[in-house]
């Protein structure tokens, strides 16, 4: 296994001290290496910092306790040679093993395949002697011959691996902290070494069922297991309105560096039906460079756009520890505000058929989506079903970003494509004339308005837009309540209830001609003929959401 | 100077764009209890003026929500058609509470029939999940209404075709773990033996026949006549 790396070098000592002194030890260096930083040679990490179940504990009794790779480690088959008790197993920093080199999906992982969870030794090289404890409350949804696996009432999954002495049973309700098995090498007489293997499996929008990185969830938790203390973040809350959340935040033992704030607005900070943002407190204000001899610990927080409801609403605030100690509410929270409902957009709405669309256009329901009353909701006419995926190309001789939409090009001003996220390495470069060729739409809008009734479907407010050629197509239509023929619902790839109206069918759009208007505020143009294979794709892109969508692919080569 | 916020993930860091701060005076609600610390008294043992924030007022930022944002899936129940009904005679088959667990399911329940003897299904708020043992095999299957949507977590393509739709198959500590979307739902199968890397779970064919064999069951169907 490969020495820790030179930033902790001088650290490592130091932590091994740490295990033996009060929890209220000054601050010391980070134990862990950063999420991402695999041991050489053991593959490409995923620096993904996201803590993907806060707040759940540690899934080992008590520490301290070693996150490294088991495979890759002292006494691993592709580590180096000695026992798997090596004290190099069993010492600080961590290593990160999510992506480790693997032959199998793991989408999230920089080469599409890689190790699914964390590998963790136990405070000492002992079977079967170390707790393995839920990390959440939740239903044992299935013992197998070497796993247990609790599932939390959110749905998300926690996998522990290879214990013994397994304490629970199928179906069996459990509490946070529980203890389940021990920590051991059991694997139906597969060789490994004494460690528990820790997965994380969520629904994940864009993706559906897969294996998170469970890395930073195990740093916040350990961190709140071993009770690493000093001294607690500071500041106030110093306005709570319609405008922002404001205030200022500082850690006293780093006194320079902005440190984050976490807003829950509905509840406090556990309570599962709060939700948490997280903020970096780096704005400069004059008024504390003398008061706190630091400048740059400033927030500015929106409100968010889904809790402008006219209800009254809570939000509490709180500095996060630098080192993972208590993180103190700010002064004056929590905080309330009772905002008026946004006025709608004028426009059509257009169906957003799942959470994967939610998720390939980075949309927001919490900031971007109004909620709205059914009679309200009902009073925009419906349009045709938002794009799944996102399609933003540029012509390879101008710098003009464009979306394709239902068949239209899209024109997206550079502030706007800020707006919506888009960035440079996203613009597809096509040949001028199948840009050219694509008839033009109006342009992308100024601001992403999602609304939506209590129940119902999620909804963008847009400008209509006509599929090019499509007969049932007519501005300002209503909706025909018919639906698609693909009634099974494949891959979620049409939501039900979306279609574009026109039951009128004498509202057939003229024929286009040159330049004109026609009937739909498109325009075509004089474009050269566009090839064969450009047309049937972005056809083929409108269309995806009028058929069944069954996609046959032929599995991948798998890394040997 | 504001900061972009730290977005995680192999396409980089972005920034999250900053609303125009357009809107009214209106402030509603408790005032906050202390303000900005008093920096008066050292502003007059310094002689100089009392600093204050900066003229220009912060455009407000959005924070990226911790743990994700929940997004219900729309669910599309299975017709009417008989090749569509639930073969509800497998529930007999099962532990006692998986029928009532079946009901209450909020997403199509689907199960292996070859192994539904004995198996058990529970259910959340969201989700249910099956969990069947037969001989050194043990499958286990999920289903999920209610998605976490991360910002740095786009669209992905799939790479192996499950039940006739792109998926993911992938082998986690030699468990077999099959993953798509069906129904408006999402899925997932796992194939777990008790020596891995053998028999069933040598390689791929057992899992792949498994998913293709999956039959529903049941569920608390659409609601308030949601999409069937």
């Amino acid at each position: 296994m490969s020495r820790p790396s030179r930033r902790h070098s001088s650290a490592v000592v130091a932590l091994m001290l740490v295990s033996f002194l009060p929890a209220s030890a000054s601050a010391f260096e980070e134990f862990y290496a950063p999420a991402g930083q695999l041991v050489p040679g053991s593959g490409q990490g995923t620096a993904d910092e996201t803590v993907y179940a806060p707040g759940m504990r540690f899934p080992i009794g008590t520490g301290p306790a070693y996150p490294n790779s088991q495979v890759w480690g002292v006494g691993g088959s592709q580590g180096p040679g000695g026992s798997q008790c090596d004290a190099a197993n069993y010492s600080y920093p961590w290593y990160d093993n999510y992506c480790e080199t693997r032959s199998w999906d793991m989408p999230l992982c920089p080469s599409g395949v890689g190790h699914q969870g964390q590998d963790i030794r136990p405070a000492t090289c002992e079977d079967s002697v170390h707790d393995i404890v839920a990390s959440e409350a939740g239903t044992v949804t299935n013992i197998g011959s070497y796993s247990v696996y609790v599932t939390a009432a959110s749905g998300q999954r926690f996998d522990y691996l290879h214990g013994s002495n397994v304490a629970v049973s199928s179906n069996q309700a459990v509490d946070k902290g529980q203890t389940l098995a021990k920590v051991s090498n059991e694997f139906g007489g597969t060789s490994t070494t004494i460690h528990l293997h820790y997965n994380i499996k969520q629904d994940v929008g864009g993706v559906g069922f897969v294996f998170v990185s469970p890395y930073m969830s195990l740093v916040r938790s350990y961190e709140d297991l071993m009770g690493l203390g000093n001294e607690a973040p500071q500041g106030p809350v110093d306005a709570v309105d319609c405008e922002s959340i404001r205030g200022w935040a500082q850690d006293p033992d780093a006194p320079d560096t902005p440190i984050e704030v976490h807003a829950y607005f509905g509840g406090e900070a556990g309570n599962p039906d709060a939700v948490g943002v997280t903020l970096l407190a780096d704005e400069y204000r004059d008024d504390l460079c003398d008061a706190i001899g630091s400048c740059n610990h400033g927030f500015t927080l929106a409100v968010p756009r889904s809790l402008r409801d006219g209800q009254p609403h809570e939000v509490y605030l709180y500095g996060i520890d630098t080192e993972g100690g208590d993180n103190a509410q700010l002064q004056a929270s929590p905080g309330q505000f009772q905002c008026a409902p946004p006025p709608l957009p004028s426009g059509v709405r257009r169906l957003i058929a799942s959470p994967e669309v939610l998720a390939d256009w980075q949309l927001s329901t919490f900031w971007d989506m109004a909620k709205v009353d059914d009679a309200s909701l009902q009073a925009l006419p419906e349009g045709e079903p938002w794009p799944e995926q996102r399609l933003v190309v540029r012509a390879e001789d101008d710098d003009t970003w464009w979306v394709v939409d239902s068949g239209l090009r899209r024109g997206i001003d550079p502030t706007v494509a800020e707006l919506w996220d888009i960035e440079d390495d996203e613009v597809q470069v096509w040949p001028a004339d199948s840009v050219q060729g694509i008839p033009e739409g109006p342009p992308l809008r100024s601001e992403r308005f999602l609304v939506a009734a209590e129940g119902s479907a999620i909804y963008m407010v847009d400008d209509d837009v006509c599929p090019p050629n499509d007969p049932l197509c007519v501005v300002g239509g209503t909706t025909s309540g018919g639906g698609d023929d693909d009634s099974g619902g494949d891959d979620s790839g049409t939501g039900g209830g979306g279609e574009h109206g026109g039951t009128d069918t004498n509202e057939v759009l003229p024929p286009s001609q040159d330049g004109a208007d026609d009937g739909c505020g498109c325009r075509t143009s004089s474009a050269p003929a566009t090839p064969l294979w450009i047309l049937s794709f972005v056809s083929l892109s409108w269309l995806r959401r009028r058929r069944s969508r069954t996609t046959t692919k032929q599995p991948n080569k798998q890394m040997r | 100077m504001s900061r972009s916020l730290q977005l995680n993930g192999s396409r980089g860091k972005r920034g999250f764009f900053a609303l125009a701060a357009a809107l009214g005076l209106l402030v509603v609600g408790p005032a906050c209890d202390s303000g900005p610390i008093d920096v008066s008294e050292r502003a007059a043992a310094d002689g100089g003026t009392l600093p204050g924030p900066s003229l220009t007022a912060p455009t407000p930022r959005r924070g990226r929500v911790l743990g994700g944002e929940r997004v219900d899936r729309i669910i599309e129940w299975p017709g009417e058609r008989p090749a569509e009904l639930p073969a509800s005679e497998l529930v007999g088959d099962m532990q006692p509470r998986s029928s009532e667990a079946i009901e209450r399911s909020p997403v199509p329940v689907l199960v292996p029939p070859s192994m539904s003897e004995g198996a058990s299904v529970m259910v959340g708020p969201s989700w249910f999940a099956f969990s069947g043992k037969q001989a050194d095999l043990t499958v286990t299957v999920q289903g999920s209404s209610r998605a976490f949507v991360y910002p740095h977590i786009r669209a992905a393509e799939p790479t192996h075709t499950i039940r006739g739709r792109g998926g993911y198959l992938t082998r986690n500590e030699g468990i077999w773990v099959a993953s798509w979307i069906e129904h408006g739902a999402a899925y997932s199968l796992e194939l777990e033996c008790a020596t891995p890397f053998q028999g069933a779970c040598a390689d791929e064919s057992m899992i792949l026949a498994l998913a293709d064999e999956l039959v529903f069951v049941g569920g608390a169907g659409p609601r308030d006549g949601g999409p069937r």
